[in-house]
Protein backbone atom coordinates (compact mmCIF):
# COMPACT_ATOMS: atom_id res chain seq x y z
CA UNK A 1 0.00 0.00 0.00
CA UNK A 2 3.10 2.50 0.56
CA UNK A 3 6.65 2.64 1.76
CA UNK A 4 7.74 0.67 4.90
CA UNK A 5 8.23 3.53 7.51
CA UNK A 6 11.17 4.47 9.33
CA UNK A 7 11.30 3.53 13.00
CA UNK A 8 7.75 5.29 14.17
CA UNK A 9 7.36 7.60 17.18
CA UNK A 10 3.87 7.58 18.84
CA UNK A 11 1.62 9.97 19.95
CA UNK A 12 2.07 13.47 21.21
CA UNK A 13 -0.90 12.43 23.68
CA UNK A 14 0.26 11.19 27.28
CA UNK A 15 -0.40 7.80 28.52
CA UNK A 16 -3.76 7.25 30.26
CA UNK A 17 -5.88 10.07 29.15
CA UNK A 18 -8.91 9.28 26.99
CA UNK A 19 -9.03 10.27 23.43
CA UNK A 20 -11.79 12.54 24.09
CA UNK A 21 -9.16 14.71 26.74
CA UNK A 22 -6.12 14.99 24.22
CA UNK A 23 -4.86 18.02 23.81
CA UNK A 24 -5.69 20.23 20.37
CA UNK A 25 -3.50 19.34 17.73
CA UNK A 26 -2.37 16.15 18.91
CA UNK A 27 -0.62 14.15 16.56
CA UNK A 28 0.48 11.02 16.06
CA UNK A 29 4.06 11.64 14.62
CA UNK A 30 4.91 8.58 13.17
CA UNK A 31 1.71 8.88 10.74
CA UNK A 32 2.93 11.83 9.03
CA UNK A 33 6.61 10.25 8.66
CA UNK A 34 5.11 7.12 6.66
CA UNK A 35 3.67 9.80 3.64
CA UNK A 36 1.09 7.19 3.62
CA UNK A 37 -0.89 6.25 0.08
CA UNK A 38 -4.45 5.10 0.06
CA UNK A 39 -4.96 1.54 -0.71
CA UNK A 40 -5.78 -0.23 -4.01
CA UNK A 41 -9.61 -1.11 -5.36
CA UNK A 42 -8.30 -5.23 -4.50
CA UNK A 43 -6.71 -4.36 -1.68
CA UNK A 44 -9.60 -2.99 0.12
CA UNK A 45 -11.97 -5.47 -1.31
CA UNK A 46 -9.53 -7.69 0.17
CA UNK A 47 -9.48 -5.74 3.80
CA UNK A 48 -13.45 -5.48 3.71
CA UNK A 49 -13.30 -9.33 3.54
CA UNK A 50 -11.37 -9.94 6.37
CA UNK A 51 -12.93 -6.90 8.57
CA UNK A 52 -16.67 -8.54 7.45
CA UNK A 53 -15.42 -12.06 9.03
CA UNK A 54 -13.92 -10.60 12.21
CA UNK A 55 -16.18 -8.11 13.22
CA UNK A 56 -19.38 -10.01 12.17
CA UNK A 57 -20.12 -11.29 16.00
CA UNK A 58 -19.39 -8.37 17.84
CA UNK A 59 -21.34 -6.03 15.12
CA UNK A 60 -23.64 -8.47 16.08
CA UNK A 61 -23.93 -7.09 19.49
CA UNK A 62 -24.96 -3.62 18.56
CA UNK A 63 -27.95 -5.07 16.25
CA UNK A 64 -30.21 -6.51 19.29
CA UNK A 65 -33.23 -6.08 19.54
CA UNK A 66 -35.44 -5.19 22.15
CA UNK A 67 -37.28 -8.41 23.42
CA UNK A 68 -41.30 -8.99 24.17
CA UNK A 69 -39.86 -10.46 27.88
CA UNK A 70 -37.39 -7.10 28.48
CA UNK A 71 -40.29 -4.80 27.55
CA UNK A 72 -42.77 -6.60 29.89
CA UNK A 73 -39.91 -5.91 32.96
CA UNK A 74 -40.90 -4.28 36.01
CA UNK A 75 -38.36 -2.72 37.81
CA UNK A 76 -39.45 -0.83 41.25
CA UNK B 1 -50.05 20.22 69.20
CA UNK B 2 -51.76 20.74 65.45
CA UNK B 3 -51.77 24.03 63.57
CA UNK B 4 -55.99 23.91 63.58
CA UNK B 5 -55.90 27.57 62.33
CA UNK B 6 -54.71 25.65 59.03
CA UNK B 7 -51.97 28.23 58.42
CA UNK B 8 -47.95 27.94 58.12
CA UNK B 9 -46.81 29.96 60.93
CA UNK B 10 -44.13 32.65 60.43
CA UNK B 11 -40.48 30.94 61.17
CA UNK B 12 -37.14 32.94 60.79
CA UNK B 13 -34.20 31.43 58.41
CA UNK B 14 -31.78 29.10 60.49
CA UNK B 15 -27.94 29.26 60.55
CA UNK B 16 -25.98 26.74 61.98
CA UNK B 17 -22.93 24.66 61.95
CA UNK B 18 -22.42 21.63 60.03
CA UNK B 19 -22.84 18.69 61.96
CA UNK B 20 -22.08 15.30 60.37
CA UNK B 21 -23.20 13.37 62.93
CA UNK B 22 -26.69 15.21 63.26
CA UNK B 23 -27.18 16.42 59.68
CA UNK B 24 -29.79 17.36 58.60
CA UNK B 25 -32.00 18.58 61.65
CA UNK B 26 -35.21 16.28 62.31
CA UNK B 27 -34.79 13.10 60.54
CA UNK B 28 -34.61 9.97 61.30
CA UNK B 29 -31.24 8.17 60.36
CA UNK B 30 -31.20 5.76 56.58
CA UNK B 31 -28.79 4.74 54.23
CA UNK B 32 -29.52 8.42 52.57
CA UNK B 33 -29.20 10.31 55.41
CA UNK B 34 -25.46 8.26 56.46
CA UNK B 35 -24.75 8.66 52.26
CA UNK B 36 -25.58 12.56 52.19
CA UNK B 37 -23.61 13.40 55.51
CA UNK B 38 -20.57 11.35 54.45
CA UNK B 39 -21.17 13.33 50.67
CA UNK B 40 -21.19 16.88 52.09
CA UNK B 41 -18.30 16.20 55.07
CA UNK B 42 -16.38 15.22 52.18
CA UNK B 43 -17.44 18.14 50.07
CA UNK B 44 -15.53 20.13 53.22
CA UNK B 45 -19.50 21.43 54.56
CA UNK B 46 -19.19 23.55 57.67
CA UNK B 47 -22.44 25.97 57.63
CA UNK B 48 -25.91 25.32 57.00
CA UNK B 49 -29.05 28.05 55.88
CA UNK B 50 -32.62 26.20 56.30
CA UNK B 51 -35.43 27.98 55.10
CA UNK B 52 -38.70 26.77 57.42
CA UNK B 53 -40.88 26.77 54.62
CA UNK B 54 -40.28 26.15 51.36
CA UNK B 55 -43.12 25.36 48.56
CA UNK B 56 -42.06 22.73 46.14
CA UNK B 57 -43.46 22.45 43.13
CA UNK B 58 -42.79 18.48 42.68
CA UNK B 59 -44.31 17.76 46.32
CA UNK B 60 -47.19 20.71 45.50
CA UNK B 61 -48.01 17.82 43.02
CA UNK B 62 -47.38 14.51 44.72
CA UNK B 63 -49.69 16.73 47.57
CA UNK B 64 -52.25 17.61 45.50
CA UNK B 65 -52.40 14.28 43.80
CA UNK B 66 -51.70 11.75 46.88
CA UNK B 67 -50.74 13.35 50.21
CA UNK B 68 -53.83 15.83 50.88
CA UNK B 69 -56.63 13.69 51.08
CA UNK B 70 -54.46 11.49 53.79
CA UNK B 71 -55.84 11.12 57.39
CA UNK B 72 -52.35 11.88 58.49
CA UNK B 73 -52.63 15.62 58.04
CA UNK B 74 -49.56 16.28 55.79
CA UNK B 75 -48.19 19.73 55.65
CA UNK B 76 -48.01 21.31 51.90
CA UNK B 77 -44.49 22.87 52.99
CA UNK B 78 -41.28 21.52 52.86
CA UNK B 79 -38.17 22.92 54.22
CA UNK B 80 -34.73 23.61 51.90
CA UNK B 81 -31.34 23.45 53.07
CA UNK B 82 -28.18 24.88 51.76
CA UNK B 83 -25.06 23.58 52.24
CA UNK B 84 -21.79 25.88 52.44
CA UNK B 85 -18.28 25.16 53.07
CA UNK B 86 -17.73 28.73 54.40
CA UNK B 87 -17.81 28.66 58.02
CA UNK B 88 -20.71 29.67 59.82
CA UNK B 89 -19.67 33.03 60.99
CA UNK B 90 -18.38 33.82 57.50
CA UNK B 91 -21.16 32.52 55.66
CA UNK B 92 -23.79 34.66 57.91
CA UNK B 93 -21.48 37.78 57.28
CA UNK B 94 -21.43 37.01 53.32
CA UNK B 95 -25.04 36.64 53.50
CA UNK B 96 -26.06 39.47 55.19
CA UNK B 97 -23.03 41.77 52.75
CA UNK B 98 -24.79 40.48 49.93
CA UNK B 99 -28.46 40.88 51.04
CA UNK B 100 -27.61 44.67 51.42
CA UNK B 101 -26.03 44.43 47.43
CA UNK B 102 -21.98 43.55 48.34
CA UNK B 103 -20.81 41.46 44.91
CA UNK B 104 -17.75 40.53 46.80
CA UNK B 105 -20.09 38.55 49.21
CA UNK B 106 -22.21 37.17 46.93
CA UNK B 107 -19.53 35.91 44.95
CA UNK B 108 -18.29 34.17 48.01
CA UNK B 109 -21.52 32.82 49.31
CA UNK B 110 -21.55 31.42 46.00
CA UNK B 111 -18.33 30.09 45.35
CA UNK B 112 -18.64 27.89 48.90
CA UNK B 113 -22.39 26.79 48.30
CA UNK B 114 -22.36 23.10 48.14
CA UNK B 115 -26.06 22.90 47.02
CA UNK B 116 -29.96 22.61 48.18
CA UNK B 117 -32.08 19.34 49.37
CA UNK B 118 -35.46 19.74 49.71
CA UNK B 119 -36.71 18.03 52.94
CA UNK B 120 -40.20 17.01 52.66
CA UNK B 121 -42.88 16.29 55.54
CA UNK B 122 -42.99 12.97 54.38
CA UNK B 123 -41.29 11.09 57.63
CA UNK B 124 -40.43 7.78 55.77
CA UNK B 125 -39.08 9.35 52.52
CA UNK B 126 -38.25 12.85 53.52
CA UNK B 127 -36.01 13.49 50.62
CA UNK B 128 -37.47 15.41 47.64
CA UNK B 129 -34.97 17.49 45.00
CA UNK B 130 -31.37 17.67 45.62
CA UNK B 131 -28.87 19.17 43.59
CA UNK B 132 -25.05 18.93 45.28
CA UNK B 133 -22.16 20.15 43.87
CA UNK B 134 -19.76 17.28 42.11
CA UNK B 135 -17.00 15.78 44.20
CA UNK B 136 -14.09 18.05 43.86
CA UNK B 137 -11.79 16.56 40.55
CA UNK B 138 -8.26 14.64 41.48
CA UNK B 139 -7.49 13.14 38.12
CA UNK B 140 -7.03 15.61 35.57
CA UNK B 141 -5.91 13.19 32.37
CA UNK B 142 -8.99 11.14 32.55
CA UNK B 143 -11.13 14.01 34.14
CA UNK B 144 -15.41 12.94 34.63
CA UNK B 145 -17.58 13.07 31.98
CA UNK B 146 -20.71 14.55 34.07
CA UNK B 147 -21.96 16.45 30.35
CA UNK B 148 -25.64 15.97 31.64
CA UNK B 149 -25.07 18.23 34.10
CA UNK B 150 -27.09 21.79 34.06
CA UNK B 151 -27.17 25.17 36.12
CA UNK B 152 -29.70 25.76 38.93
CA UNK B 153 -30.32 28.75 40.69
CA UNK B 154 -31.80 28.57 44.17
CA UNK B 155 -32.84 31.88 45.34
CA UNK B 156 -32.95 33.11 49.07
CA UNK B 157 -34.08 36.35 49.93
CA UNK B 158 -33.61 37.10 46.26
CA UNK B 159 -30.05 35.81 46.13
CA UNK B 160 -29.44 34.02 43.50
CA UNK B 161 -27.37 30.59 44.70
CA UNK B 162 -25.71 29.12 41.89
CA UNK B 163 -24.59 25.26 41.74
CA UNK B 164 -24.13 22.85 38.84
CA UNK B 165 -25.03 19.49 38.88
CA UNK B 166 -28.57 16.68 38.34
CA UNK B 167 -31.25 16.35 40.81
CA UNK B 168 -31.59 13.22 42.85
CA UNK B 169 -34.52 12.73 44.90
CA UNK B 170 -35.89 9.62 47.53
CA UNK B 171 -38.76 7.63 45.94
CA UNK B 172 -41.48 7.79 48.44
CA UNK B 173 -43.78 4.87 46.94
CA UNK B 174 -46.50 7.26 47.35
CA UNK B 175 -46.17 8.77 43.82
CA UNK B 176 -43.27 7.56 42.62
CA UNK B 177 -41.14 4.23 42.50
CA UNK B 178 -37.54 4.35 41.14
CA UNK B 179 -38.47 3.85 38.01
CA UNK B 180 -40.18 7.10 38.07
CA UNK B 181 -37.73 9.18 40.22
CA UNK B 182 -35.07 7.54 37.69
CA UNK B 183 -37.09 8.93 34.48
CA UNK B 184 -37.55 12.00 36.82
CA UNK B 185 -33.45 12.57 36.87
CA UNK B 186 -33.48 11.65 33.14
CA UNK B 187 -36.21 14.37 32.43
CA UNK B 188 -34.28 17.43 33.91
CA UNK B 189 -31.20 16.91 31.59
CA UNK B 190 -32.97 16.04 28.49
CA UNK B 191 -36.03 18.14 28.87
CA UNK B 192 -33.96 20.59 29.47
CA UNK B 193 -34.14 22.88 26.21
CA UNK B 194 -36.70 25.78 24.66
CA UNK B 195 -39.27 23.00 23.65
CA UNK B 196 -39.63 20.75 26.80
CA UNK B 197 -40.90 21.03 30.10
CA UNK B 198 -39.76 19.18 33.28
CA UNK B 199 -42.22 16.81 34.22
CA UNK B 200 -43.19 16.25 37.95
CA UNK B 201 -43.10 12.82 39.91
CA UNK B 202 -47.01 12.65 39.29
CA UNK B 203 -46.70 13.66 35.74
CA UNK B 204 -44.25 10.85 34.95
CA UNK B 205 -46.53 8.25 36.96
CA UNK B 206 -49.66 9.34 35.43
CA UNK B 207 -47.88 9.75 31.85
CA UNK B 208 -46.90 6.15 31.76
CA UNK B 209 -50.29 4.83 33.18
CA UNK B 210 -52.23 6.61 30.66
CA UNK B 211 -52.21 4.00 28.06
CA UNK B 212 -50.80 1.10 29.72
CA UNK B 213 -52.59 0.97 33.34
CA UNK B 214 -51.96 -2.87 33.10
CA UNK B 215 -54.85 -3.16 35.08
CA UNK B 216 -53.25 -2.06 38.22
CA UNK B 217 -54.01 1.54 40.50
CA UNK B 218 -51.79 4.30 39.85
CA UNK B 219 -51.23 5.68 43.44
CA UNK B 220 -49.92 4.46 45.59
CA UNK B 221 -47.21 3.54 42.98
CA UNK B 222 -45.48 1.10 44.69
CA UNK B 223 -45.82 -1.62 42.12
CA UNK B 224 -43.27 0.59 39.82
CA UNK B 225 -43.25 0.84 35.95
CA UNK B 226 -43.18 -1.61 33.39
CA UNK B 227 -39.92 -0.02 30.30
CA UNK B 228 -43.26 0.04 28.43
CA UNK B 229 -44.89 1.89 30.47
CA UNK B 230 -41.37 4.23 30.95
CA UNK B 231 -41.48 4.42 27.08
CA UNK B 232 -44.74 5.88 27.16
CA UNK B 233 -43.96 8.10 30.02
CA UNK B 234 -40.59 9.34 28.12
CA UNK B 235 -43.16 9.89 24.60
CA UNK B 236 -45.59 11.98 26.45
CA UNK B 237 -42.47 14.33 27.29
CA UNK B 238 -42.69 14.47 22.97
CA UNK B 239 -39.12 13.18 23.17
CA UNK B 240 -37.77 9.21 21.79
CA UNK B 241 -37.11 6.66 24.47
CA UNK B 242 -34.15 4.84 23.16
CA UNK B 243 -34.43 1.18 24.39
CA UNK B 244 -30.84 -1.02 24.36
CA UNK B 245 -31.48 -4.79 25.70
CA UNK B 246 -28.98 -6.66 26.65
CA UNK B 247 -26.69 -8.64 23.82
CA UNK B 248 -26.21 -11.52 26.33
CA UNK B 249 -28.99 -14.06 26.42
CA UNK B 250 -29.36 -15.82 29.53
CA UNK B 251 -31.77 -18.34 31.14
CA UNK B 252 -35.82 -17.85 31.01
CA UNK B 253 -35.10 -15.19 28.04
CA UNK B 254 -33.50 -12.49 30.47
CA UNK B 255 -31.24 -10.51 28.89
CA UNK B 256 -27.62 -9.18 30.01
CA UNK B 257 -25.07 -7.25 28.45
CA UNK B 258 -21.34 -7.70 27.53
CA UNK B 259 -19.75 -5.30 29.47
CA UNK B 260 -17.72 -3.67 26.58
CA UNK B 261 -21.35 -3.21 24.82
CA UNK B 262 -22.70 -1.70 28.64
CA UNK B 263 -19.79 0.30 28.70
CA UNK B 264 -19.68 1.73 25.56
CA UNK B 265 -23.50 2.07 24.89
CA UNK B 266 -23.46 4.23 28.39
CA UNK B 267 -20.61 6.44 27.52
CA UNK B 268 -22.11 7.44 24.21
CA UNK B 269 -25.21 8.68 25.97
CA UNK B 270 -23.55 10.01 28.47
CA UNK B 271 -21.25 12.18 26.42
CA UNK B 272 -23.67 13.35 24.14
CA UNK B 273 -25.26 14.79 27.90
CA UNK B 274 -28.00 12.48 27.73
CA UNK B 275 -28.45 10.35 31.32
CA UNK B 276 -29.00 6.89 30.98
CA UNK B 277 -32.05 4.84 32.82
CA UNK B 278 -30.37 1.38 34.35
CA UNK B 279 -32.49 -1.56 34.68
CA UNK B 280 -30.94 -4.07 36.70
CA UNK B 281 -31.82 -7.29 38.61
CA UNK B 282 -30.55 -6.82 42.58
CA UNK B 283 -28.28 -9.12 43.88
CA UNK B 284 -27.76 -9.31 47.67
CA UNK B 285 -24.46 -9.14 49.04
CA UNK B 286 -24.61 -13.04 49.56
CA UNK B 287 -25.61 -13.14 45.60
CA UNK B 288 -29.05 -13.66 46.05
CA UNK B 289 -31.30 -12.77 43.44
CA UNK B 290 -34.55 -9.88 44.03
CA UNK B 291 -36.27 -8.00 41.97
CA UNK B 292 -35.72 -5.25 38.93
CA UNK B 293 -34.16 -1.55 40.32
CA UNK B 294 -33.77 1.18 38.37
CA UNK B 295 -30.72 3.59 38.76
CA UNK B 296 -30.13 6.83 36.89
CA UNK B 297 -26.61 6.85 35.38
CA UNK B 298 -25.26 10.70 35.05
CA UNK B 299 -21.75 10.41 34.76
CA UNK B 300 -18.54 8.36 33.87
CA UNK B 301 -14.72 8.47 34.29
CA UNK B 302 -13.37 6.98 31.04
CA UNK B 303 -10.52 4.68 31.62
CA UNK B 304 -7.69 5.47 29.44
CA UNK B 305 -7.37 4.51 25.97
CA UNK B 306 -6.86 0.83 25.56
CA UNK B 307 -3.59 -0.82 24.20
CA UNK B 308 -4.95 -2.11 20.90
CA UNK B 309 -2.54 -4.78 18.96
CA UNK B 310 -2.25 -4.09 15.38
CA UNK B 311 -4.28 -4.79 13.27
CA UNK B 312 -7.29 -4.80 15.68
CA UNK B 313 -9.57 -2.23 16.59
CA UNK B 314 -11.32 -1.83 20.11
CA UNK B 315 -13.91 0.36 21.70
CA UNK B 316 -12.42 3.05 23.17
CA UNK B 317 -14.67 2.85 26.68
CA UNK B 318 -14.81 -0.48 26.78
CA UNK B 319 -13.86 0.01 30.25
CA UNK B 320 -15.27 2.76 32.33
CA UNK B 321 -13.26 3.62 35.41
CA UNK B 322 -16.35 4.66 37.35
CA UNK B 323 -20.06 5.27 36.70
CA UNK B 324 -21.93 7.89 38.90
CA UNK B 325 -25.24 7.09 39.16
CA UNK B 326 -28.07 8.76 41.27
CA UNK B 327 -29.62 5.89 42.96
CA UNK B 328 -32.85 6.72 44.91
CA UNK B 329 -31.93 4.10 47.93
CA UNK B 330 -28.48 5.88 48.23
CA UNK B 331 -28.08 9.00 47.33
CA UNK B 332 -27.07 11.26 43.98
CA UNK B 333 -23.69 10.56 42.23
CA UNK B 334 -22.84 7.47 44.13
CA UNK B 335 -19.81 6.28 42.41
CA UNK B 336 -20.31 2.51 40.80
CA UNK B 337 -17.21 -0.12 39.19
CA UNK B 338 -18.00 -1.94 36.30
CA UNK B 339 -17.23 -5.46 36.67
CA UNK B 340 -17.68 -9.36 34.49
CA UNK B 341 -20.07 -11.47 36.66
CA UNK B 342 -20.68 -15.76 35.80
CA UNK B 343 -24.02 -15.67 35.62
CA UNK B 344 -25.81 -19.32 35.55
CA UNK B 345 -26.29 -20.10 31.89
CA UNK B 346 -24.20 -17.28 30.49
CA UNK B 347 -20.91 -18.89 28.93
CA UNK B 348 -18.92 -15.26 29.35
CA UNK B 349 -18.83 -12.67 32.10
CA UNK B 350 -21.59 -10.02 32.18
CA UNK B 351 -21.73 -6.10 33.20
CA UNK B 352 -22.19 -6.39 36.76
CA UNK B 353 -22.26 -2.65 39.27
CA UNK B 354 -20.77 -2.97 42.76
CA UNK B 355 -20.53 0.51 44.57
CA UNK B 356 -17.04 1.98 44.86
CA UNK B 357 -16.96 3.21 47.95
CA UNK B 358 -14.99 6.76 48.11
CA UNK B 359 -11.86 6.90 50.56
CA UNK B 360 -12.67 9.90 53.22
CA UNK B 361 -11.51 13.12 51.65
CA UNK B 362 -12.64 15.06 54.18
CA UNK B 363 -15.14 13.15 56.63
CA UNK B 364 -14.60 11.52 59.51
CA UNK B 365 -13.21 8.35 59.22
CA UNK B 366 -16.05 6.70 61.70
CA UNK B 367 -18.84 8.03 59.50
CA UNK B 368 -20.94 5.25 58.46
CA UNK B 369 -20.72 4.88 54.63
CA UNK B 370 -23.64 3.39 53.28
CA UNK B 371 -22.28 2.17 49.79
CA UNK B 372 -19.23 -0.34 51.80
CA UNK B 373 -22.23 -3.00 52.13
CA UNK B 374 -24.33 -2.40 49.00
CA UNK B 375 -26.03 -4.81 46.27
CA UNK B 376 -24.94 -5.59 43.38
CA UNK B 377 -26.90 -4.86 40.41
CA UNK B 378 -26.83 -6.89 37.11
CA UNK B 379 -28.08 -4.58 34.04
CA UNK B 380 -30.84 -5.72 31.71
CA UNK B 381 -31.04 -2.86 29.29
CA UNK B 382 -30.62 0.92 29.36
CA UNK B 383 -32.91 3.26 28.45
CA UNK B 384 -32.30 6.81 27.36
CA UNK B 385 -34.69 10.05 25.84
CA UNK B 386 -33.14 11.51 23.04
CA UNK B 387 -34.72 14.80 21.51
CA UNK B 388 -37.20 13.29 18.53
CA UNK B 389 -35.06 14.90 15.51
CA UNK B 390 -32.30 11.74 16.73
CA UNK B 391 -33.54 8.29 14.24
CA UNK B 392 -30.47 7.33 14.76
CA UNK B 393 -29.43 4.70 17.71
CA UNK B 394 -26.48 4.60 19.14
CA UNK B 395 -25.89 0.79 18.32
CA UNK B 396 -26.08 1.88 14.86
CA UNK B 397 -23.39 4.87 15.16
CA UNK B 398 -21.38 1.92 17.25
CA UNK B 399 -21.82 -0.73 14.67
CA UNK B 400 -20.67 1.82 12.19
CA UNK B 401 -17.43 2.86 13.95
CA UNK B 402 -16.67 -0.61 14.46
CA UNK B 403 -16.35 -0.95 10.40
CA UNK B 404 -14.49 2.10 10.10
CA UNK B 405 -12.38 1.34 13.35
CA UNK B 406 -11.55 -2.29 11.77
CA UNK B 407 -11.30 -1.15 8.21
CA UNK B 408 -8.62 1.37 8.97
CA UNK B 409 -6.42 -0.67 11.82
CA UNK B 410 -6.29 -4.00 8.80
CA UNK B 411 -4.82 -1.03 6.58
CA UNK B 412 -2.23 0.47 9.22
CA UNK B 413 -1.21 -2.92 10.07
CA UNK B 414 -0.58 -3.21 6.32
CA UNK B 415 1.50 -0.35 5.76
CA UNK B 416 3.76 -0.99 9.00
CA UNK B 417 3.22 -4.10 11.73
CA UNK B 418 4.45 -2.11 14.53
CA UNK B 419 2.15 0.39 14.23
CA UNK B 420 -0.58 -0.20 16.68
CA UNK B 421 -4.36 -0.89 16.63
CA UNK B 422 -7.17 1.57 16.29
CA UNK B 423 -9.93 2.41 18.89
CA UNK B 424 -13.72 4.17 18.20
CA UNK B 425 -16.16 5.78 19.89
CA UNK B 426 -18.93 8.02 19.22
CA UNK B 427 -21.50 10.42 20.68
CA UNK B 428 -24.41 12.91 19.56
CA UNK B 429 -23.63 16.11 19.89
CA UNK B 430 -25.98 19.29 18.70
CA UNK B 431 -24.52 20.57 15.74
CA UNK B 432 -23.27 24.29 17.76
CA UNK B 433 -22.19 22.00 20.59
CA UNK B 434 -19.63 20.52 18.31
CA UNK B 435 -18.44 23.20 16.49
CA UNK B 436 -18.65 25.75 19.80
CA UNK B 437 -17.10 23.17 22.27
CA UNK B 438 -15.82 19.40 20.79
CA UNK B 439 -13.76 21.24 18.01
CA UNK B 440 -11.50 23.88 19.70
CA UNK B 441 -10.85 20.83 22.28
CA UNK B 442 -9.40 19.09 19.47
CA UNK B 443 -8.28 21.57 17.03
CA UNK B 444 -6.83 24.77 17.71
CA UNK B 445 -5.70 27.86 15.37
CA UNK B 446 -5.38 27.79 12.05
CA UNK B 447 -6.98 23.71 11.82
CA UNK B 448 -9.60 24.97 13.82
CA UNK B 449 -10.50 27.68 11.69
CA UNK B 450 -10.02 25.68 8.76
CA UNK B 451 -12.21 22.85 10.18
CA UNK B 452 -15.16 25.33 10.99
CA UNK B 453 -15.23 27.19 7.50
CA UNK B 454 -15.23 23.96 5.59
CA UNK B 455 -18.05 22.71 7.50
CA UNK B 456 -19.80 25.98 6.51
CA UNK B 457 -18.92 26.15 2.85
CA UNK B 458 -17.85 22.46 1.61
CA UNK B 459 -20.43 20.18 3.56
CA UNK B 460 -24.46 19.72 2.64
CA UNK B 461 -26.69 21.68 4.82
CA UNK B 462 -26.36 19.69 8.46
CA UNK B 463 -29.04 18.26 10.58
CA UNK B 464 -29.49 19.86 14.26
CA UNK B 465 -27.92 16.78 15.80
CA UNK B 466 -25.11 14.96 13.92
CA UNK B 467 -23.67 11.62 15.34
CA UNK B 468 -19.89 11.29 15.92
CA UNK B 469 -17.45 8.26 15.26
CA UNK B 470 -14.47 9.15 16.58
CA UNK B 471 -11.66 7.07 15.32
CA UNK B 472 -8.14 7.04 17.50
CA UNK B 473 -4.76 5.25 17.41
CA UNK B 474 -3.81 5.31 21.22
CA UNK B 475 -5.58 8.54 22.60
CA UNK B 476 -4.96 10.76 19.74
CA UNK B 477 -8.11 11.09 17.02
CA UNK B 478 -7.15 10.11 13.42
CA UNK B 479 -10.70 11.28 12.38
CA UNK B 480 -14.35 11.82 12.83
CA UNK B 481 -16.79 10.94 10.74
CA UNK B 482 -19.82 13.07 11.03
CA UNK B 483 -23.32 11.62 10.53
CA UNK B 484 -27.05 12.86 9.75
CA UNK B 485 -29.13 11.66 12.17
CA UNK B 486 -32.40 12.40 11.01
CA UNK B 487 -33.24 9.59 8.28
CA UNK B 488 -33.80 5.95 8.50
CA UNK B 489 -30.73 3.25 8.88
CA UNK B 490 -30.53 2.38 5.00
CA UNK B 491 -30.33 6.38 4.11
CA UNK B 492 -27.91 7.40 6.68
CA UNK B 493 -25.02 9.18 5.38
CA UNK B 494 -21.86 11.32 6.53
CA UNK B 495 -22.12 14.61 5.69
CA UNK B 496 -18.46 14.80 6.10
CA UNK B 497 -15.20 13.61 8.16
CA UNK B 498 -12.61 15.84 9.95
CA UNK B 499 -8.62 14.13 9.35
CA UNK B 500 -6.53 14.71 12.09
CA UNK B 501 -3.68 13.52 10.85
CA UNK B 502 -2.04 12.88 7.79
CA UNK B 503 -4.10 9.46 7.26
CA UNK B 504 -5.81 9.12 3.63
CA UNK B 505 -9.63 7.99 4.44
CA UNK B 506 -11.24 8.69 1.09
CA UNK B 507 -11.18 4.81 0.27
CA UNK B 508 -13.28 4.56 3.22
CA UNK B 509 -17.06 3.87 2.57
CA UNK B 510 -19.80 6.55 3.03
CA UNK B 511 -17.59 9.09 5.50
CA UNK B 512 -18.49 11.86 3.14
CA UNK B 513 -16.70 15.15 2.28
CA UNK B 514 -12.94 14.98 3.60
CA UNK B 515 -11.62 18.38 5.49
CA UNK B 516 -7.88 18.16 6.58
CA UNK B 517 -7.76 19.47 9.70
CA UNK B 518 -4.27 19.06 10.52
Amino acid sequence: MTRKAPTPKGSSVAPGRSVWHAPPNARFEALGALALKPPTMNEVSVLREAVKKETASRAEAYRTSVTEETLRRNVR
Amino acid sequence: MGNWSGRHDRAALEFSAFDADSFPAGVRVSKHVQYLRCYLADLGAASVLEEPHYFDRDYLAEFAAFYSISSRGYSNACRRVHAFALPLQEMRDSFFGALGGDGVALTALNESYLGFMVVRPIAATPFGRTVLRWYPETNPHAPRVTKPARPYTAHVCGLPLRIVGLAWQQQDSGVSACATVALWTLFHASSLDEHHAIPTTVEITRSANARLPLGRRVFPASDGLSIHQMCESIRAQGLLPAVLDGDVRGERERRYFSPTRFAASCAAFLRSGYPVVIGAQVLSTHGVPHGGHAICAVGFRPGGSPDVPSGNAFEEDATLRSLYVHDDNLGPGVRFSLQGLAIAGVTDAVAALETDPRHPLLRPADLTNPTVDYWTLVPNFILAALPSEIRMTSDYLNERALTLAAETAKYLAAVDTTLPGVTFSSGFFRLSTYLREELPSRLAERPLAKARLALANCVRPMSLHIGVARIAIGATPLFDVLYDTTDSEPATDAFAHLAFQALPTRWLDGVGVRISAY
